[in-house]
């Protein structure tokens, strides 16, 4: 087998600069930086819990998946949390964590042009209910300017940006809503790929809210207990948040400085279902898939795990896994649904999701689907229950699907300096 | 907007429940039958019909699970499901 | 690079390309109201008229926000005109609709049972609705990306578009923005200017954007430059330097005509230079954005000679020499 897919057989643009994973920031509801959510990842953990972020009364349940004891005064240096909503504050806190575990200190970031594309579907909604609520309470004319000002969604790749003390730099916040997380990293890939930037901080972040939790909860599609994606017993998602950022940079420059490598981003699609507002299409979705392994150069042989979006919903799970088999054939590689341990953070899933798959590859292991009792027949896919297992990962590919049709898929490879 | 499922005192209730049908269906009342079938009859998608459900919550003021959707197929199979419907 | 090869434009100067055409080129300002909102020392430029339903239809339209409304209608002008199914679509906001999202958080907070929400009202509360439904709405299969970008939304979006069509993600990119005026809107850009007099506006303007040499070409984007916490001027600068133009004539302000039109203002600006036009010789112009946020942006832009007013219809599309 070749080490690298991706050398043996180029994608329509040979030319183009490859680019690796060298750092990785996490917050979430089950583990913190690289070590602890690969931990927590191996071990299954589940972060699902009573929501206190808002007054629960009145929900028949309000199980999620919040990011608990973070202290935005011990993780963020440059940028006063007061500054900062929620999901900001996780942006910020995650970008300066990825830094970090890349061995890059902001003098080597400010020496370079690089891209920020922070991924959310709620932007500041957690401060906008906030406000919504002081609105009731006080009218319009008395609400808080400084909460105010941390309502825009603009803040979060500013946030992200300006904890670093970068300026040259592109910030882009990307509103793709729970594909997004994606959609930044594939940016990211892109900028690096075509020399608009030498570092990319890219991925994506949310913070739990009334009005998002509210919308799948009238939608039915919020479980009571647990997220059991693929299970044949699966009542929904459970609202989660946290973020996820990685760092990329071309494979030249982070061999060149020594970085250590997590993965290599092979490729990615996007499209748009353009069907239902929010009911994923199995076309789709199975063309974006094949967008990019097309864009990896990678047949769909060549694929040995794949990172579902996999929300737990009867919708979602169904049209996903048919999709999958619509593109890998009758015995697709073994796709696991992370959202059984996170929970679904919204635009930071598939960003979080991205830096597990890296992990997976670095450290040789498939984490599992947890709350697994039984698979859905109508599902048809080894969902890894419950256990995580030893596994050789050559490349991984990371689902990300959001309302709107909005689909986008990155492939991992396994990076071997010798390649 | 929201006026067309003002209830009003003379309504009978198979009529409150072909007012909301039409609003969410984006239909004229008048051209839904009791036995129209909601999706095929007059283009009703997932959503639509989420919303149908949760407008008869409000109006009847009772619950009603998403597992009863596949049955809310026509206005009698509304009424059915109302019948069954427990108060909030 | 790129070519813009057609433009449309929902503005406070009506519906099409045509109207925000002839209200820049005569700099008649746009008309004003005092802000229905009631906020002290504002005035608002709306869409004249402007419905989604009445504009688009009744049909899938029931709970289509405001927002959502004009940025369909500004895709529809150029999607309409030359159907490209995988085109890609990339769609600027601040925020999304703030007067969605507050709305459905307030039905949850007084309603007798906090889902007491419309299922419908969902899709308007997410930030990516306007660009899922343009989508839906015109069959558009492409990439589909919103840019929260605020005022810099639209150079950012070039950017990112520039780069989908250079990773050859799509052949076209419907690259735009929108904002809507709406009473949350007022509110909130009321307290994060600390109670400043402003005029807001809205509207949405999409730009078609193709490779270089494409035929029909209105302009060339020779270069799109951001940067965090920097001067305009400085980005300006680089952006000049990036395109390899000693200086290029700056586009006269349209949010004087027009108010501030938030995430579409830097579309505004680009749709205001096509719409001046290059005469006989082409020239070059430079146009930028700055946000609150701390996003600065800059593009520079050759108008191709021969463009001249009047030789657009309302779909953007070219119609003869005047």
């Amino acid at each position: 087998m070749p080490a690298s897919p991706a050398l043996t057989t180029p994608g329509p643009h040979a030319r183009r600069r490859r680019v690796v994973v060298t750092g990785l920031g996490v917050l979430s509801g089950i583990g913190t930086g690289a070590a602890g959510f690969a931990a927590a990842l191996r071990a299954g953990r589940s972060a699902a819990r009573p929501l206190t972020a808002f007054d629960t009364t009145g929900y028949a349940h309000a199980t999620g998946c919040p990011v608990t004891g973070f202290e935005p005064d011990r993780r963020l240096r440059r940028v006063p949390p007061g500054d900062l909503g929620r999901a900001a504050q996780f942006a910020a806190a995650a970008g300066r964590m990825a830094a970090a575990d890349a061995g890059l200190a902001e003098a080597d970031l400010r020496a370079v042009r690089c891209q920020v594309s922070i991924g959310t579907t709620d932007g500041g909604s957690h401060e906008l209910d906030g406000l919504t609520a002081a609105e009731l309470a006080g009218g319009p004319a008395g609400l808080d300017p400084a909460a105010v000002r941390r309502v825009p969604a603009p803040g979060l790749s500013a946030a992200v940006a300006r904890e670093l003390g970068l300026t040259d730099v592109e910030a882009t916040t990307i509103g793709t809503a729970c594909s997004a997380g994606n959609h930044a990293i594939g940016d990211g890939l892109d900028a690096i790929r075509s020399g608009d930037a030498d570092i990319a901080l890219c991925g994506g972040a949310d913070a739990v809210c009334r009005k998002t939790f509210t919308a799948f909860y009238r939608l039915g599609t919020v479980a009571p207990d647990q997220c059991r994606p693929f299970d044949a017993g699966r009542r929904g998602i459970l609202p989660g948040e946290g973020a996820g950022v990685l760092v990329l940079e071309s494979r030249d420059a982070a061999l060149a400085r020594g970085a250590r490598v997590y993965a290599e981003v092979l490729g990615y699609g996007l499209n748009c279902d353009a069907r239902h507002p929010v009911a994923p299409d199995q076309d789709g979705v199975a063309r974006c898939m094949e967008l990019a392994l097309h864009d990896a150069g990678v047949a769909p042989g060549d694929v040995d795990l794949i990172s579902a979006h996999g929300t737990g919903t009867k919708a979602n799970d169904v049209t996903e896994a048919r999709a999958i088999r619509a593109v890998y054939g009758p015995e697709p590689p073994r796709t696991v649904g992370l959202k059984s341990m996170l929970g679904h953070t919204m635009g930071a899933a598939s960003a979080l999701a991205a830096a597990a798959c890296a992990l997976a590859i670095t450290h040789r292991f498939v984490p599992p689907t947890i709350n697994h009792r039984g698979t859905d027949p109508a599902c048809e896919i080894d969902c890894v229950p419950n256990t995580a297992v030893e596994a050789d990962l050559r490349v991984v590919q990371n689902n990300g699907m959001a309302f709107g049709g909005n689909n986008a898929v990155v492939l991992f490879g396994r990076h071997e300096a010798a390649s | 907007m929201l006026t067309s499922a003002t209830p009003t005192l003379t309504d009978t209730r198979t009529e409150r429940i072909i007012r909301i049908v039409a609003e969410h269906l984006e239909v004229d009342p008048a051209e839904i039958g009791e036995g129209d079938l909601f999706v095929e009859d007059h283009g009703a998608d997932s959503m639509a019909l989420i919303d149908v459900l949760a407008a008869l919550e409000r109006e009847f003021r009772v619950a009603i699970d998403q597992e009863e959707l596949p049955k809310m197929v026509d206005v009698r199979g509304v009424r059915a499901v109302l019948d069954a419907a427990p108060p909030w | 690079m790129m070519d813009i090869t057609g433009w449309s434009a929902v503005s406070p100067y009506g519906v099409g390309a045509a109207s925000f055409a002839a209200g820049v080129r005569s700099r008649r300002p746009a008309a004003a109201e005092p802000d229905p909102a009631g906020v002290p020392g504002a005035e608002v430029c709306r869409v004249p008229g402007f419905d989604p339903r009445t504009a688009l239809g009744g049909k899938g339209t029931r709970a289509m926000n405001r927002v959502t409304g004009l940025a369909v209608t500004a895709v529809g002008a150029l999607a309409a005109a030359r159907p490209e199914p995988d085109a890609a679509l990339v769609l600027g906001t601040t925020s999304g609709s703030v007067q969605s999202m507050m709305d459905f958080t307030r039905a949850s907070l007084t309603g007798e049972r906090p889902f007491d929400v419309e299922p419908s009202a969902v899709p308007g509360a997410v930030m990516n609705c306007a660009a899922g439904f343009s989508a839906i709405r015109y069959g558009l299969t492409g990439p589909n990306t919103t840019i929260a970008g605020g005022r810099a939304a639209g150079l950012l979006g070039l950017a990112y578009a520039r780069r989908l069509l250079a990773a050859g993600r799509a052949a076209t990119v419907l690259c735009g923005a929108a904002e809507e005026c709406s009473a949350a809107r007022s509110w909130l850009e009321h307290h994060a200017r600390s109670g400043a007099p402003a005029r807001l506006g809205e509207g949405a303007g999409v730009l078609r954007l193709e490779p270089p040499g494409a035929p029909g070409a209105l302009a060339r984007v020779l270069a799109v430059h951001s940067a965090l916490d920097t001067g305009v001027a400085e980005v300006r600068r680089r952006a000049l330097a990036a395109a390899g133009v000693p200086a290029a004539a700056e586009v006269p302000d349209v949010a004087a005509l027009i108010g501030d039109t938030g995430a579409v203002s830097a579309v505004f600006q680009i749709a205001a230079a096509l719409a001046t036009g290059g005469g006989t010789s082409g020239r070059t112009v430079v146009v930028t954005a700055a946000d609150p946020a701390g996003m600065t942006a800059a593009a520079v832009l050759e108008l191709r000679p021969g463009h001249r007013p009047g030789e657009h219809d309302h779909h953007g599309r070219l119609v003869g020499a005047p």
